[in-house]
């Protein structure tokens, strides 16, 4: 008999869970479709095909593109200036967080400019880096960085002060030193605050890169789309929109795995009838 | 200045703890007021008294995690400065560390004694063994009930067995039933080593059926108020100490004494 019920019940979970799984794809593919849909069909008809293209020309013009060498060569150059730029960010970040999550002296210190420096709409700066760096990948990389160091401090810093004193007291007084404590401890305790700023900075990232391509570049999907934008070709810049988005798309499915390692959470939900 | 008895595994001289508390109207606080009070070698004894009347910091000056303001605290007649690596520490939240399983979690004190791997495995398994938990090994702190999550702590600390062994309210949140149960597992397990424990807690019987001795305090600032002698035979049965006449009079004591401090407060 309990046999039974507790097979049953996890059957009836298994099942749960694949039918939560359908209904979550279902409903994606269904807004996307939906989206296209009524984008094809209102394009002609309703709004003027130079406003908003259709599906099909961006489908033509993408095709186009995966045909042509010269594509792929701009598609590389701003997955790296975004890849690039996002480790570089992140590194000093969370690097940087460390010495002065827990000097509370030397934080306030620094606080007021980190806030001024992350202010500055990094847009305005682009030219500056421009000066400074050149046209090439080095503008791209340093602005994609800037857009992402800023949040992955703060949120370090925030993570590194939110573990529980009560484990660090235990670390010392059980024997751990300042290095156990913070490998044993700290970072573990941190990691969640650490990889959701890693999850939000990698858009940034992107917009950080082709804002550089779009302020002097002569490649790039940012330039290129940028190009499209000059010539009044629709389909063009739609075409490079996502193009963008299947990149960040892509970073963000490399940064999956990481995520692994906060297997420990508890996973919160809303209980009740009404639940999923 | 002569050298301490050396039947002593802590004293504390006169300690006197004040401390700013964080907010707006820092004004400082007296915590402890001139506390003295020593424990032997094995001895096991009960700090009570009302809420926030500086139990707790007698236990943070012991474990060297806060300093006196004025005052000795010593531990086998050396000064207390720095984290007192030497004392176990058992606190009211568990504190086990959430990302590690309950067998690594038990493991942890051991790691960081650097005890070898072989030898903290054995142990490990050994005092999981002996609170019950086999089984549970691989479960995270969150997959456990709140007994268990104790059993854990007080295992963890107990393994690399330190001679003295601070206890804050290690029961509070648990359940009368299982508190009890824990109460008896405790002694159980004291019995096998019988480390000087200093014990905070509020809750009375608990003090009689675990203690040697019991030290009353006073509403803030804490003072020691008075000592009692348990004399109670051990090994002893938590599930009926109620029923000793001894009980009943130390129970009425007690009573009287922290009754007037709660009233005071």
């Amino acid at each position: 008999m309990s046999g039974r019920v507790i097979e049953e019940q996890a059957a009836a979970h298994a099942r749960r869970r694949r039918t939560r799984r359908a209904l979550v794809w279902a409903g994606r593919i269904g807004v996307a479709t939906g989206a296209v849909i009524a984008w094809e069909l209102a394009s002609g008809p309703l709004v003027r095909p130079f406003f908003v293209s259709s599906p099909t020309a961006v489908a033509q013009r993408l095709a186009e593109w995966f045909g042509s060498a010269d594509f792929w060569f701009h598609a590389r150059f701003t997955l790296t200036s975004t890849a690039l730029g996002f480790l570089a960010g992140a590194l000093l970040g969370v690097l940087l967080a460390w010495p002065l999550a827990l000097r509370r002296v030397a934080y306030r210190i620094v606080e007021p400019y980190f806030l001024i420096a992350y202010s500055v709409p990094a847009v305005a700066l682009g030219p500056v880096f421009i000066l400074w760096f050149g046209i090439g990948l080095a503008p791209k990389v340093v602005l994609a960085a800037y857009f992402v160091f800023f949040v992955v401090f703060v949120n370090t810093v925030e993570g590194i002060r939110q573990v529980p004193q009560g484990l660090i007291d235990v670390t010392r007084v059980m024997g751990g030193d300042r290095w156990a404590t913070m490998r044993s401890v700290l970072l573990p305790g941190a990691l969640p605050y650490v990889l959701a700023a890693f999850r939000v900075t990698l858009p940034a990232a992107m917009i950080g890169a082709v804002v550089g391509e779009f302020i002097a570049s002569n490649r790039g999907i940012g330039y290129l789309t940028r190009a499209a934008a000059g010539r009044y070709q629709t389909a063009g810049v739609i075409a490079g929109t996502i193009v963008l988005a299947a990149i960040v798309l892509l970073l963000s499915l490399s940064l999956r795995p990481l995520s692994r390692v906060l297997r420990w959470r508890p996973e919160v939900r809303l209980r009740g009838e009404d639940a999923l | 200045m002569a050298d301490p008895p050396l039947e002593e595994a802590i004293r504390l001289e006169a300690v006197y703890k004040a401390f700013v508390p964080r907010g707006r109207s820092a004004r400082p606080l007296l915590a402890l007021e001139g506390v003295s009070f020593a424990a032997r070698p094995g001895e096991f004894i009960s700090l009570v008294g009302p809420s926030g009347c500086g139990k707790s910091t007698v236990l943070n000056l012991l474990a060297g995690l806060t300093r006196p303001s004025a005052g000795r605290v010593t531990h086998h007649g050396r000064p207390v400065s720095g984290v007192n690596t030497e004392v176990g520490y058992i606190t009211q939240d568990d504190n086990l560390l959430p990302w590690r399983s309950m067998a690594r979690n038990v493991e942890y004190g051991l790691e960081l004694r650097r005890v070898p791997k072989a030898e903290r495995r054995r142990r490990v398994r050994e005092f999981i063994d002996l609170v019950g938990l086999t089984g549970f090994e691989d479960h995270y702190p969150h997959e456990l009930s709140g007994g268990m999550r104790k059993r854990a702590g007080i295992v963890r600390t107990l393994a690399y067995d330190s001679d003295v062994v601070l206890m804050d309210e290690p029961f509070g949140p648990l359940d009368a039933q299982t508190r009890v149960i824990l109460q008896d597992e405790l002694l159980k397990l004291w019995d096998l080593r019988r480390p000087t424990v200093l014990f905070v807690t509020h809750d009375l019987v608990e003090a009689i059926a675990l203690s040697d001795r019991i030290i009353t305090f006073t509403c803030r600032p804490g003072r020691v108020k008075r000592e009692y002698e348990v004399r109670l035979p051990r090994p002893r049965d938590v599930f009926h100490v109620h029923d000793l006449p001894r009980f009943r009079e130390l129970y009425d004591a007690l009573w009287d004494d922290i009754r007037m401090e709660i009233a005071a407060t």
